[in-house]
């Protein structure tokens, strides 16, 4: 009998990932953020290595280039951190400006704190999947080798 | 921008150098001289459109900008490390390929040398040009690492490298105090902008503190007693590095360093005085011993040390010499250096013992360096007899001690300096091969702008005025006079003296030199250089002890932590005198939640410490975990309870992961073998959750009715962010979510190289 | 409330504590899990007298302290990236030297001190 679980796991990983952008893209305005974000999305993938294995979870570029992932997270961070600093600004100041006009509609709001959620949400991404990444590589590595 | 060309030019020696270096070898130093030429050159024409300030807004949000001076003393510096640079390096180009062929080492190696001696000129010509504390620190530090480099050239050399590291150690040190000096006056003042520094250090003056840390920086870069001790030790490295860092540049930083600030010494009269009195002994330290040395190479060390103790009394008297005396005295001390490296290129000796009579084999070397020789022990018709004059000037409105020391210190330099020309070149005669060109080429530059400045002294007033305007009249126009008096003033009566009294100590120097080396080398043991060498040695020792006594047994090093630090919070409660200090709060049903899901995190907490597998552990670990999440829920706090969630999930499915990779049966012994808890663990434990529960009760009895969130709730709306808690993680606590992520991803590349790809066993 | 909220953090410290005292890296890596969670519960302990909105605050409502909110996520995601670098090295640490306690690293860093001191000329 073939088991229910890949499949169904397989067919978790879109709305999962929307549910995560959905908590990035709304973190300004409702419960969410960019961790929670990066959180589920790294579960998700967590999800497919326990289920499937490690080679049929690589098959996701996102997942192949999860470090990667993560330092363009960091320069997304720094970047709108600091890049203000050298128009005159104070060090991590966000755009609009308070009392400039903001754009968006809904719970959707368009603010460079979109970005610096964005970077956070990519790092701790980064970092989950690497870690699973390396678990499963070794846990392969002993089978192959191991007694 | 016009300021910045020479800064810039001098900057691109290096790596164009390098660039060079990397076609053909011998290209380098060529390129780099001439870049240097070049940054002299453009530093002229600059020096001739006055003084200017070149401010460049760095972040201007933090009170950071990048400044630049033009003015007397950092165009007079500047010239000195451009000019004795360009030629060093040419000299090198003649010496380093014999050098590196003794040391056995490839001929490429030369092109290295050449790019960090063109990188150190860099850090020195933008040391004195830059115009702010800040900036002053991190030239001078770039100047250290150089050096250690530099000095530590001959890398297979174990005592090159202790050498290295010696310097390294001391004008590091130094530095940093330098640096702690620097920060007090910018919290004093509000800026490191130098003017304003000045500006508002007339008003109220600098503390005491503050110059002194400032004065130790000097003083261990121009190697001062009592750090004199790197000096000598340093001559290990290669001669051209000697002749440049140690005449002209490094040893010059220190001096600069007075100079540049002392309109916050002036006022301190105490401070002025200690350096006084250090400048007087480094001046008699470093004359003895230089009596005394064998190397040629130690003589001219000891004798850099005293000379910098002559320009430290300029300075502390306030003279307007100053600067004057360090220009004179580097192109005679560099001129020296390159012509004792060119000895012993040619005869392989080291010591004077071992050399005569050159004079014969090298002429235009011993003429030039005769020359030099007359300008450091200031004879007249040599730029030296200038130096002197100011000394002198500067002492004799002090009084009748202070001449007679003065006439003891020049009467010992005559005395040494004789000594060394006339160990070298005087003599029995000895032959040897000639010498290149290119070694005695720079000395006979170096001795020709020593006569230049000796016959022609009207050339150096104005330079020297204007070094002297921009330092120690601070701002008003300098009035030195630089010319021959043929009367019997008491400045010449005191050189005469001088003269009279080196030749008389050199003409009996038999009689004397076996005695003074024993007393010097008895007192020798004392000295701060053994001082050095036993802190050396017991820090050693500390820290091996450290480290059996920290690795003996990790519990017990997690519990001496730990219990001393709940004793103390204990302590502190104790002590403490709060009114209502603990506070028992109320619980209402509206808690009832809170407190069921808290009752279970605890039990679950408990449940670990039984917990026979490991899995049940891990289990348990993850309830506590969810139990908490469900705190924050009912706590009102739904961000924090989602990540929570999440977080706790991807844990325990990881900790589930790592139990799958160790081994069962390692894990079944580690079960057995845990779970014999000595008592002295339950009673730490105990300590740490007593204290820990007191103080956190203590402190959330004291929560502020007015909190700072209630202020963010309403400055969200402003931020565009009605989420409240995104806007304090991203906004108004931005910085801290920086500091944060940059954890989060230095932990990933924990990861990454603590498991790499290739899965090393 | 306070005084519940503060037992459950000292009691969280202190078996956090008892495990990190522990001769095995495995419980010594879930004591320091447990000191964490103890202290976010602290961090956000300051919040529970006064609970009510965060988001979409009306004024005058009473509202969850949002600074203490997001000290905790901050202290939880820290903690975290923490933990999991502490798991990757008790794998490494028991692949290298094929143990899971204290006491053999103990001997195995003394035996290392031991042998470069003995390489080293006096």
């Amino acid at each position: 009998m073939r088991s229910f679980v890949p499949p169904l796991s397989r067919m978790l990983v879109w709305p999962s990932l929307i549910i995560a952008l959905a908590l990035w893209l709304k973190g300004g305005t409702e419960v969410g953020g960019g961790f929670p974000a990066g959180a589920l999305a790294g579960l998700v993938v967590l999800l497919q290595y326990v289920v499937t294995g490690r080679e049929q979870a690589r098959r996701y570029v996102a997942v192949r280039y999860a470090a990667p992932l993560a330092g363009v997270g960091l320069l997304l961070v720094v970047g709108t951190a600091f890049l203000p600093v050298l128009a005159g600004y104070t060090p991590v100041s966000l755009f609009p400006r308070p009392g400039q006009p903001g754009l968006g509609a809904g719970a959707f709001h368009l603010h460079t704190a979109l970005v610096f959620e964005g970077g956070l949400m990519l790092i701790v991404f980064g970092l989950v999947v690497t870690v699973i990444d390396r678990f499963a590589l070794s846990t392969s590595t002993e089978e192959e080798s191991g007694p | 921008m016009p300021l910045l060309l020479p800064i810039l030019l001098a900057l691109a020696c290096a790596p164009l150098a390098y660039v060079a270096g990397r076609w053909r070898p011998g290209a380098a130093a060529w390129v780099g001289a001439s870049l240097a030429v070049a940054s002299l050159v453009a530093l002229g024409w600059e020096l001739t459109l006055g003084p200017a300030r070149l401010v460049l807004p760095w972040a201007p949000t933090w009170g950071l900008s990048l400044e630049f001076t033009r003015d007397g003393l950092s165009g007079l510096y500047a010239v000195m490390a451009l000019s004795v640079g360009a030629l060093v390096v040419l000299y090198s180009r003649a010496y380093l390929p014999h050098h590196l062929e003794l040391k056995h080492r490839p001929a490429r190696d030369e092109v290295r040398f050449h790019v960090l001696m063109l990188s150190f000129m860099a850090a020195m010509v933008l040391l004195v040009t830059v115009d702010d504390l800040l900036l002053l620190f991190v030239a001078l530090d770039l100047t250290t690492i150089v050096s250690y480099l530099l000095i530590g050239y001959d890398r297979d050399d174990p005592e090159s490298r202790a050498a290295a590291l010696l310097s390294l150690v001391l004008t590091g040190a130094t530095s940093v105090v330098f640096f702690a000096g620097a920060m007090t006056l910018g919290l004093q003042y509000g800026t490191f902008s130098l003017p304003l520094v000045f500006e508002r250090a007339a008003t109220s003056p600098a503390s005491t503190g503050a110059l002194v840390c400032l004065a130790v920086g000097a003083l261990g870069k121009s190697a001062q007693v009592p750090f004199h001790f790197w000096l000598p030790r340093a001559m290990a490295a290669p001669t051209p590095v000697s002749s440049y860092l140690h005449s002209a540049a490094m040893v010059a930083a220190g001096v600069f360093l007075l100079q540049r600030l002392y309109p916050l010494f002036a006022p301190a009269v105490a401070v002025r005085d200690g350096l006084l009195a250090l400048g007087f002994l480094s001046m008699a330290v470093g004359s003895l011993l230089a009596l005394v040395a064998d190397p040629f190479k130690r003589v001219l060390a000891y004798s850099t040390i005293a000379q910098y103790g002559y320009a430290l009394v300029l300075v502390a008297l306030g003279s307007e010499g100053a600067p004057l005396y360090v220009a004179a005295h580097a192109p005679c001390k560099a001129a020296l250096f390159l012509t004792v490296g060119a000895v012993t290129q040619v005869t392989g000796s080291k010591k004077l013992s071992q050399v005569s009579g050159l004079r014969h084999s090298l002429p235009v070397l011993a003429g030039a360096s005769a020359v030099a020789a007359a300008g450091l022990a200031a004879l007249p018709l040599t730029v030296g007899f200038f130096k002197d004059e100011v000394f002198f000037h500067a002492l004799v409105q002090k009084g009748p001690a202070f001449m007679a020391a003065g006439l003891v210190g020049a009467g010992l330099t005559l005395a040494y300096t004789l000594r060394l020309w006339w160990g070298l070149f005087g003599g029995a005669r000895q032959d040897v091969p000639a010498a290149p060109r290119l070694l005695v080429a720079p000395v006979v530059v170096l001795a020709a702008s020593v006569l230049a400045g000796g016959l022609l002294p009207g050339l150096l007033v104005a330079p020297a005025r204007a070094a002297a305007s921009a330092s120690m009249t601070r701002g008003e126009p300098a009035t030195l006079e630089l010319a021959y008096h043929l009367d019997a003033r008491a400045e010449n009566l005191l050189a005469m003296g001088a003269w009279a009294l080196g030749a008389v100590l050199f003409a009996t120097r038999l009689a004397w030199t076996p005695g003074l080396a024993r007393v010097l080398d008895g007192t020798s043991r004392f000295g701060p250089e053994h001082g050095y060498r036993l802190l050396l040695h017991q820090l050693d020792r500390l820290s091996t002890w450290l480290h059996e006594l920290e690795v003996r047994d990790l519990r017990d090093r997690v519990a001496s932590v730990l219990v001393p630090t709940g004793l103390l919070g204990l302590t502190v409660l104790w002590v403490t005198p709060l009114r209502h200090r603990f506070i028992p709060g109320t619980v209402g049903w509206a808690d009832l939640t809170l407190v069921m899901a808290l009752a279970f995190a605890s039990a679950a907490a408990l449940a670990t410490l039984r917990a026979r597998g490991h899995l049940v552990l891990v289990m348990l670990i993850s309830c506590v975990g969810f139990s908490l999440a469900m705190v924050f829920a009912f706590a009102a706090a739904p961000d924090v309870a989602l990540t929570s969630v999440l977080v706790e999930t991807t844990f325990t499915l990881l900790f589930a992961g790592l139990l799958a990779l160790l081994p069962d049966r390692r894990l079944a012994r580690a079960q057995q073998e845990a779970q014999q808890p000595r008592d002295r663990d339950r009673f730490s434990a105990g300590i740490a959750g007593v204290s820990g529960f007191l103080l956190s009760w203590s402190a959330l009895s004291h929560l502020e009715a007015d909190r700072v969130g209630t202020q963010t709730v309403k400055l969200a709306e402003v931020a565009h962010s009605p989420n409240v808690v995104a806007a304090v993680l991203t906004d108004f606590r931005g910085l801290d979510t920086v500091g944060e992520m940059s954890v989060v991803v230095a932990a990933l590349l924990g990861v990454t190289s603590l498991l790499g790809l290739k899965g090393k066993r | 409330m306070i005084l519940i909220a503060s037992l459950v953090v000292g009691l969280l410290f202190a078996c956090g504590v008892r495990m990190v005292l522990e001769r095995e890296l495995v419980r010594v890596a879930c004591g320091t899990v447990l000191i964490t969670n103890s202290s976010v519960l602290l961090i956000l302990a300051g919040s529970f007298p006064e609970r009510g909105e965060a988001v979409h605050v009306q004024p005058g409502w009473p509202v969850t302290d949002p600074v203490l909110q997001s000290l905790a996520l901050t202290a939880i995601v820290i903690g975290f990236a923490v933990s999991a670098l502490l798991l990757t090295l008790v794998h490494r640490t028991q692949r290298a030297h094929g143990s899971l306690r204290t006491d053999r690293l103990v001997e195995a860093e003394l035996k290392r001190v031991h042998d470069t001191e003995g390489e080293r000329p006096v």
